[in-house]
């Protein structure tokens, strides 16, 4: 059969059919080959740490990744910058009636490949059909299970004045391609999203630094969403400093002239983290030496305030950054 | 007052004047009292509640002589507005005095605007008998600081941050002199008891001795030097060196932001540029401002012009106004760059340590001084424009000087908070509107900070405590978020409205007008950006009547950045084959990425403009002037210079094609029109000017439509498209053609430094009680 069928959702043989052929043959795990109603797994020691997120874009398949790889990534990132070591995951898939055969076995392999990388078992699984247009493609959900051993201390309250915010890489990758994808753009220097897995090097970190006080995945909204709500949190102020804040420039010049800021688009495979000030330079320097987060950076640092989130910069000036609404008028007249 | 014997030899006739105008702080009393001694005549003269008034008795030819004086030989910078006469009984005064202020004036009494060295002190720095030779802060009663070193009022040598100089008995002697030109002068000061000068290194080392010497060796070692001056700081290299100039570029981040220069000489001036006489009499003038001149051959053989201001023709150039500043000519070269101190994005620098920290880096110098600046002030920028003296930027020397405008009925005093870019803030009480000096782009939390210190400055000196704030309502203003933050009622007054408003306040219209408003960007009633506007209205109300098809902005201001984008724009537009405009838009923006902005515009909603700046940007961009913009308006700027350089009369040129429908003007024609004719390989300069005519006859066509078929109101011209002069040229020519007479913008600018007035204005009218039509003006 070459595209999905409504049929493949009716819980019939040719559900049974798709799972076996499809998803059982890609995740291969003993507790997925049960078929129970529910997966029962050992329990660990420590703190059980649980995370769901659902994928929804458009296109599927992008530069540097897919939905697939995307919905596996994104809850695993959630799981680690929490601090938790990613044990198990669930999957939902929502097909939309049409779909290439084709395409489902790609993304589903591509799914595969980045939760055997990730080291994790996808333990409980289920597939529905929508008709055609009441979905765009496929949309999948993932929950993530994890354990945090005790003494892993990583919440708001931790965070002080004179910490820095340190980010592995450069920001607006995923939504820069992304959008190129969506626009059709040949791009003249090719722009790939940043979609990566972070727990085996947040492991590391955790384990090398012991200031470390918080961490985020700046995912939808950018940096500068993630770094406000910490601010508003914290009621500290984060400044930031422009030039240093990492970007390529390919990255930077198509943002820009989609009059996007790359300081609020999406990233896969960025981690913020706020640590001390004496571990801070060591940090960044332990990062840039892993490959793929050689653009490591200090962008800011924490100061006692008001919730504001401050941005100096390349001239001296200090703007207030905000959570972006709607669509940005120009001011200039 | 001393009573005198009744019969006396004075007695006679008694007159009272009370005279309003610019007498406070430029040596009008002193004036008064030598006239009266010249004319035999006793009295007194007092500064009163904002007037000054004068009592004089005597005989009658005598009192006759010194009226007629007054009336005619008054010369700048003093300014008489209005003389009201009153008889009196004579009092029998025995001698004429100047008298002590009344102390509860102080809240309506005028605060002067800084004034130009005067001839007689530049005589005196230059000669070496005397004891001001080479004193870089000598100042009389006509001349030296004045706004910028008041802190508070009244205007006495104690409220100013003069008062830590205490007067050496030599000038204090000179001070109670009535015959002395400094008789009575505030910021007087010698070598003994005034400021001193002094000269820090790059390294931020004070150097002794020899500032002058040292200041020179810099500038004539193609060194930048920061220079403290009355409102700030400049940046300061030899206007001569192509090297020196592209330093100072580099070290201020400023590519091709046109940069003035400076002259000692008016003479050298004329050597170098074309004077007209209102450009002479600009120069000359007390407020010296930077005069925007085209270069003679001379300036086109020995200077830069193209590191000075690259692409445009014409040059910003202004007088030495302090004794500083001239003495750097003696050493110096004959014409020096002088720019602002300050990093792109910050207010110009104003004390030591702001310099020191903020110009560190940029600089093989300073020179400093001990007299604070108590409020920062830009240099003026104007232009000749009709044989009137027309302003682009309002500040020194001309802030704080009042501007009368209509009012109806009695109103609270308000505060207008400006727009967002090139802001001023204005001060309305009764028919005064003090408008601030150009503040500049409120675009960071530091550019806030000084908006809000001159406010407090300003709000101290005229004791006015506004009751209602008018604001632009542009939903991402920092100025009006910051200013009705917590205010219950504040009055929103939309920025097109604004601008008519200000061009009526500023030729004291009443009645309703037509207002021709072509400028950049700003929020309309419907939410959309407006720029290319007929609206008809007055104070209260208005309606807007045509405007431009709006049209894509790309990437919102990235598409104002990046002119080209918004050539794509309208090539999309206009051209109906979308392959067919891709081509297009691709041969003529080869180097840029062309497909990213097409995908924009065939893709979202996104923000629609219906803009003459943008429209200016765009062909600015089509014509290969300028694709990507590095500072605000220079598209349109280079457009505009193109016909300076041309030097048309304004009957000489076709037109593109245009309709109006609906009351929205469509352009599709014009547009393939001017690519059609780069195509044909047509020139440049042929194409900007019918362009300039295409609009002057969109405007033209407007207004009469606007303006329907009985009634011929007066036409206003603002926004910042009207600074263009070849524009406004044509554009006067055909509406007198058609019988309607324009106002145009002279005391304040045509651009967004008029906003604040404008809304002032617009609150007055709204808010006083003999107005009945309060409500909100929305256009339909
Ligand atoms: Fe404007
Ligand atoms: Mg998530
Ligand atoms: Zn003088
Ligand atoms: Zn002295």
């Amino acid at each position: 059969m070459k595209k999905i069928l409504l049929s493949h959702g009716d819980g019939g043989s040719q559900t049974h059919q798709l799972i076996s052929e499809v998803f059982q043959a890609a995740f291969g795990d003993a507790e997925l080959e049960q078929e129970h109603d529910a997966a029962v797994l050992p329990f660990q020691s420590g703190d059980l740490v649980v995370s769901t997120d659902s994928f929804v874009i458009n296109p599927v398949e992008f530069p540097g990744g897919d939905i697939g790889k995307l919905a596996v990534t994104g809850t695993i990132n959630d799981l680690a910058v929490s601090g938790a070591r990613p044990a198990y995951m669930s999957v939902g898939f929502i097909l939309e009636e049409g779909l290439e055969m084709k395409l489902l076995k790609k993304i589903v392999q591509s799914f595969a490949a980045t939760a055997k990388e990730a080291g994790i078992r996808i333990v409980t699984g289920d597939t529905k059909v929508v008709e055609r247009g009441k979905c765009d493609q496929l949309y999948i959900n993932t929950t993530g299970i994890g354990y945090r051993e005790q003494g892993v201390q990583l919440a708001y309250h931790h965070i002080q004045p004179g910490d820095r915010v340190i980010i592995n890489g450069g920001i607006g990758e995923h939504a820069a391609a992304v959008l190129g994808e969506r626009m059709g753009i040949p791009f003249t220097a090719p722009i790939t999203s940043d979609c990566q897995l972070l727990h085996a090097v947040i492991k590391k970190i955790t384990e090398e630094f012991k200031t470390v006080r918080f961490m985020r995945d700046p995912t939808r909204g950018g940096i500068a969403t993630t770094l406000k709500e910490i601010a508003l949190k914290t009621t500290l102020n984060i400044v930031l400093e422009e030039e240093r804040i990492p970007v390529k420039p390919e990255v930077r010049g198509t943002l820009e002239l989609m009059g996007l800021d790359a300081a609020y688009m999406a990233n896969e495979g960025k981690v913020l983290l706020i640590a001390g000030p004496q571990e801070a330079e060591a940090l960044v320097q332990f990062l840039q030496d892993i490959p793929g987060h050689e653009m490591a950076a200090a962008i800011g640092e924490v100061t006692e305030g008001s919730g504001q989130l401050l941005l100096k910069t390349e001239f001296g000036g200090t703007r207030v950054l905000d959570m972006l609404s709607g669509e940005p008028l120009p001011r200039i007249c | 007052m001393a009573k005198g014997k009744l019969g006396g030899a004075n007695t006679g006739k008694r007159l009272r004047l009370d005279v309003t105008g610019v007498v406070q702080g430029v040596g009008f009393r002193p004036y008064i009292y030598r006239l009266a001694q010249k004319n035999h005549l006793t009295g007194f003269v007092l500064n009163n509640a904002g007037k000054v008034s004068i009592e004089v008795e005597g005989r009658k030819g005598d009192i006759d002589a010194f009226y007629h004086a007054l009336k005619t030989e008054t010369a700048a910078p003093a300014r008489i507005d209005a003389l009201k006469g009153k008889v009196l009984f004579p009092s029998g005064d025995e001698n004429f005095s100047i008298k002590q202020s009344e102390k509860n004036d102080k809240a309506a009494t005028a605060f002067p605007a800084d004034l130009a060295v005067c001839e007689e002190c530049l005589a005196e720095i230059h000669d070496e008998t005397s004891r001001y030779y080479q004193y870089p802060f000598t100042s009389c009663t006509y001349c030296g600081p004045r706004y910028t070193v008041i802190e508070k009022l009244p205007y006495d040598r104690k409220t100013t941050s003069m008062s830590t100089f205490v007067l050496c008995e030599d000038c204090q002697q000179v001070y109670e002199d009535p015959n002395n030109r400094r008789f009575h002068a505030q910021t007087i000061a010698c070598p003994v008891c005034g400021p001193q000068m002094k000269f820090v290194n790059e390294n931020g080392k004070e150097q002794e001795n020899d500032w002058l010497r040292r200041a020179a060796d810099v500038l004539g070692t193609n060194g930048t030097l920061a220079v403290k001056g009355i409102g700030g700081f400049h940046l300061m290299c030899n206007a001569l060196s192509k090297q020196a100039i592209e330093r100072l570029r580099k070290r201020k981040n400023r590519p091709s932001k046109p940069l003035a220069l400076m002259a000692g000489d008016i003479n050298v001036i004329e050597q170098y540029f074309n004077l007209d006489e209102t450009e002479r009499k600009a120069l000359k003038s007390p407020q010296a401002p930077i005069v925007l001149l085209t270069p003679k051959q001379k300036a086109k053989e020995a200077l830069p012009l193209d590191a000075i201001a690259p692409g445009l023709y014409r040059i910003g150039v202004m007088m030495a106004y302090t004794p500083l500043h001239h003495l750097l000519f003696t050493q110096g070269p004959e014409l020096i760059i002088a720019t602002s101190g300050n990093r792109s994005g910050l207010p110009i620098a104003k004390t030591n340590d702001e310099a020191l920290t903020q110009l560190k880096g940029m600089v093989e110098g300073f020179l400093i001084h001990d007299r604070a600046i108590v409020t920062r002030i830009d240099d003026s920028v104007g232009q000749s424009m009709n044989g009137q003296f027309s302003l682009i930027r309002r500040a020194r020397g001309f802030v704080p000087d009042s501007i009368s405008i209509p009012t109806s009925g009695e109103a609270p005093a308000v505060l207008g908070a400006g727009a967002e870019m090139k802001n001023t803030f204005c001060v309305l009480d009764n028919d005064k509107a003090l408008l601030s000096q150009h503040i500049g782009d409120i675009d960071s939390l530091e550019s806030l900070a000084s908006y809000q210190e001159r406010l407090d400055h300003v709000l101290s000196l005229s004791e006015k405590n506004p009751e209602v704030i008018a604001y632009d309502p542009h939903p991402a203003y920092m100025i009006s978020k910051e200013l009705t933050a917590g205010l219950e009622n504040p009055l929103p007054v939309y920025h097109h409205h604004a601008h008519m408003a200000a061009c009526m306040a500023e030729h004291q219209l009443e009645t309703p007008v037509i207002g021709c408003i072509l400028d950049g960007t700003g929020y309309g009633t419907d939410g959309t950006m407006w720029g290319f506007e007929i609206l008809t209205g007055d104070y209260s109300n208005f309606e807007r009547n045509v405007h431009l098809q709006p049209v894509s902005l790309p990437g919102g201001e990235a598409a104002i950045r990046h002119p080209w984008m918004m050539a794509v724009s309208l090539i999309y537009e206009a051209v109906e084959d979308k392959e067919m405009a891709s081509k297009t838009a691709a041969e003529l923006f080869t180097e840029y990425q062309v497909p990213l902005v097409a995908a924009q515009l065939q893709g979202s909603q996104g923000i629609r403009v219906s803009s003459a700046g943008r429209l200016f940007d765009a062909v600015a961009a089509m014509l290969g002037l300028c694709k990507k913009s590095s500072y605000e308006g220079e598209a349109a700027v280079l457009l505009s210079e193109m016909m300076e350089k041309q030097s048309l009369e304004p009957e000489t040129s076709d037109i593109y094609e245009f309709t109006i429908a609906q009351g929205e003007w469509k352009i599709d024609g014009m547009i393939q029109g001017i690519l059609a004719d780069i195509h044909h390989g047509i020139a440049k300069e042929t194409i900007a000017a019918k362009f300039h005519h295409t609009i002057a006859e969109m405007v033209c066509a407007g207004v009469c439509i606007a303006a329907g078929e009985t009634s011929k109101l007066p036409v206003v011209l603002s926004g910042g498209v009207w600074q263009n002069r070849y524009l406004v040229k044509v554009t006067k020519h055909l509406l007198e053609q058609h019988g309607y007479s324009e106002f145009t913008h002279r005391q304040v600018p045509a651009g967004d430094g008029n906003i604040a007035l404008g809304q002032a204005a617009v609150a007055k009218w709204r808010c006083s009680k003999n107005n009945v039509s309060i409500n909100a003006g929305k256009g339909r």
